[in-house]
């Protein structure tokens, strides 16, 4: 396996997401071991690996849902729990009901919740419609939310998600089940928010990601000895291999026999 | 119906006015409550608590029959069970989702089991079936108090936290990343259900009680455009089935608790056929086109 230099247009951001030599367990199942990596301000980058590697379990200790039972997380230079209201989530939403009688704006107003508060201001509205229009979506705001198509329910779940403003964006699968025309408008939706927002997409397309991907990291690897997996970087480069409609736009091939050290990209423990 | 109006105003058969309030009344708890239920998909547990408060009546009557406990009402019991059912119930939802089925399953049927033993011991005799299947016509304005004062308390915690609630039954998940305590409106949610069924239990009984909280939400579910309407609408529909199963009951000499129950579910499975038609009718002309 090759090592080469990493390939990170942001080294010079501050570090807004860094995991220090997690584990983690499901009982006594290890799923994550000696997993470290690090992300910074404005990056655009990919996590991906197989179904069933620990992709959404790292997502899941990003958001302080589940907790390592070693090592670190930091999240904005503080924990997961903490840090994790700055984050934009957009969830599977798998186990979704069709018959919950909800309107796309309705779901887009879930953004903007806070634990007690009861009714949303003037400037909750306008931050409401203004990810609406972000995600092209404005014309469906008072549509039935189960009557859309999967992939316009996909968009909703992103406006949501920006109707905070959050700093960082979490999309777990965000095209799975997608249309080529919305996932074209998702990946347009994301690259005018590329570098002021970072964004941490999950995917299980292991060989191709999208041209927007500053760095991907992939789970996979079994760790020497032990049964977890752990994280690595792979260097990417432009590849016409694969259709552009399903990563709206222009590929990039995931070169899985190029690894680059989390280490070697910057001095660490510059958190914000 | 002119007999059933007649004894309504009729000032020696208050029990005739206090059965119509306490379907009205009812019918707020069946609308609010019902839809989250519906919403939440949690009506097993609902279902699992409801049957294990015979537990809770069968030792109450027991221990105050038996001058153990003298003066202890069934009521109390019941509500001691039904707590301790969803108290049960939603922290192995919440910890061992795996073993939720078989849980709730041995709630259901160990709290049913509990009464009866208990009823077999009780000196006289004691019928279950009023307990199981209800008797609104009983009621008392005690029980009218109680029901209005939750009616209060349930309308209140919805106002209050309506925005967490459509959240938390929509998207758990999420709602858990924006900071909400999804476990403890899950156990709020769960207590709060368990002690209307208590009260409502004496309404239509043990049994029915389940389908009242499903049926007139789910049959809301088809037209409403939020939770909000669900729950108005599901108001609507129970108060109109309270009615109706109260006026037929009076006229046919028939058990009210399941009248009501049978035009719920009527209307409920009428409903189901209308909208799986014309949506085989739409997919039809869709496809044509």
């Amino acid at each position: 396996m090759k090592h080469s230099t990493p390939t990170t247009s942001h080294p010079t951001n501050p570090i807004v997401l860094q995991f220090s030599d997690v584990a983690f367990s499901y009982a006594n199942v290890p799923v994550l071991e000696e997993a470290s990596f690090h992300i910074h301000h404005g990056e655009f980058v990919a996590l991906v690996g197989p179904n069933g590697s620990g992709k959404t379990t790292i997502l899941k200790l990003v958001l302080g849902l589940n907790f390592p039972t070693s090592g670190t997380i930091r999240l904005f230079g503080t924990t997961a729990k903490t840090g994790r209201e700055r984050i934009g989530y957009v969830p599977q939403h798998a186990d979704y009901d069709p018959t919950f009688p909800i309107s796309v704006e309705e779901v887009v107003r879930m953004g903007r919740l806070k634990p007690f508060k009861r009714t949303y201001s003037n400037e909750d509205k306008a931050a409401v419609a203004k990810a609406l229009e972000t995600m092209e979506l404005s014309d469906l705001a008072q549509r039935p939310y189960h009557a859309l198509s999967g992939g316009q329910r996909r968009r909703v779940l992103v406006a949501r998600a920006l109707s905070a403003a959050p700093e960082m964006l979490v999309l777990d699968e965000p095209t799975s089940n997608m249309d080529a025309e919305s996932e074209k408008r998702l990946f347009k939706a994301l690259g005018s928010l590329k570098g002021n927002t970072t964004i941490l997409i999950v995917t299980h397309d292991t060989g191709f990601v999208s041209s927007l991907t500053d760095r991907v990291l992939c789970v996979g690897n079994v760790v020497p000895s032990k049964i977890g997996r752990n994280v690595v970087q792979h260097r990417i480069e432009p590849t016409k291999e694969a259709p552009a409609q399903l990563f709206g736009g222009e590929a990039l091939k995931v070169l899985h026999d190029s690894t680059i050290a989390d280490t070697c990209c910057c001095s660490q423990g510059e958190d914000t | 119906m002119k007999g059933f109006i007649t004894a309504l105003f009729d000032p020696s058969m208050s029990f005739v006015r206090n059965a119509l309030f306490a379907g009205l009344l009812s019918s707020i708890l069946f609308g609010t409550l019902g839809t989250i239920v519906t919403v939440k998909r949690i009506a097993g547990l609902a279902g699992a608590i409801s049957h294990a408060v015979l537990g809770g009546i069968g030792m109450a009557l027991y221990l105050s029959t038996t001058g153990r406990i003298p003066g202890l009402s069934p009521i109390a019991g019941a509500i001691v069970f039904a707590i301790l059912a969803a108290l049960i119930i939603g922290l192995v939802s919440m910890r061992a989702r795996q073993r939720q089925d078989t849980v709730i399953n041995a709630i259901w049927a160990i709290g049913m089991s509990i009464g009866v033993l208990f009823m077999a011991k009780t000196p006289g005799y004691t019928d279950p079936t009023s307990y199981l299947f209800g008797n609104i016509l009983i009621i008392s304005e005690r029980d009218l108090l109680l029901l209005a004062i939750l009616d209060v308390v349930v309308i209140g915690l919805v106002w209050r936290f309506y925005p967490q609630l459509e959240a938390t039954s929509f998207d758990d998940e999420f709602s858990q990343v924006k900071g909400i305590s999804t476990h403890m409106v899950f156990l709020i949610l769960l207590s709060v259900t368990a002690i209307a069924i208590v009260l409502l239990q004496t309404f239509v009984g043990i049994v029915m009680v389940i389908a009242m909280l499903t049926l007139p939400a789910g049959t809301a579910g088809f037209s409403a455009k939020n939770m909000l309407g669900m729950m108005i609408l599901a108001w609507v529909y129970s108060s109109i089935f309270s009615f109706g199963g109260l006026v037929t009951g009076w006229a046919f000499d028939l058990p009210v608790g399941a009248m009501v129950v049978v035009f719920a579910g009527a209307v409920f499975l009428s409903f189901s056929v209308i909208r799986m038609i014309s949506g085989k009718t739409r997919h039809s002309e869709g496809a044509k086109r």
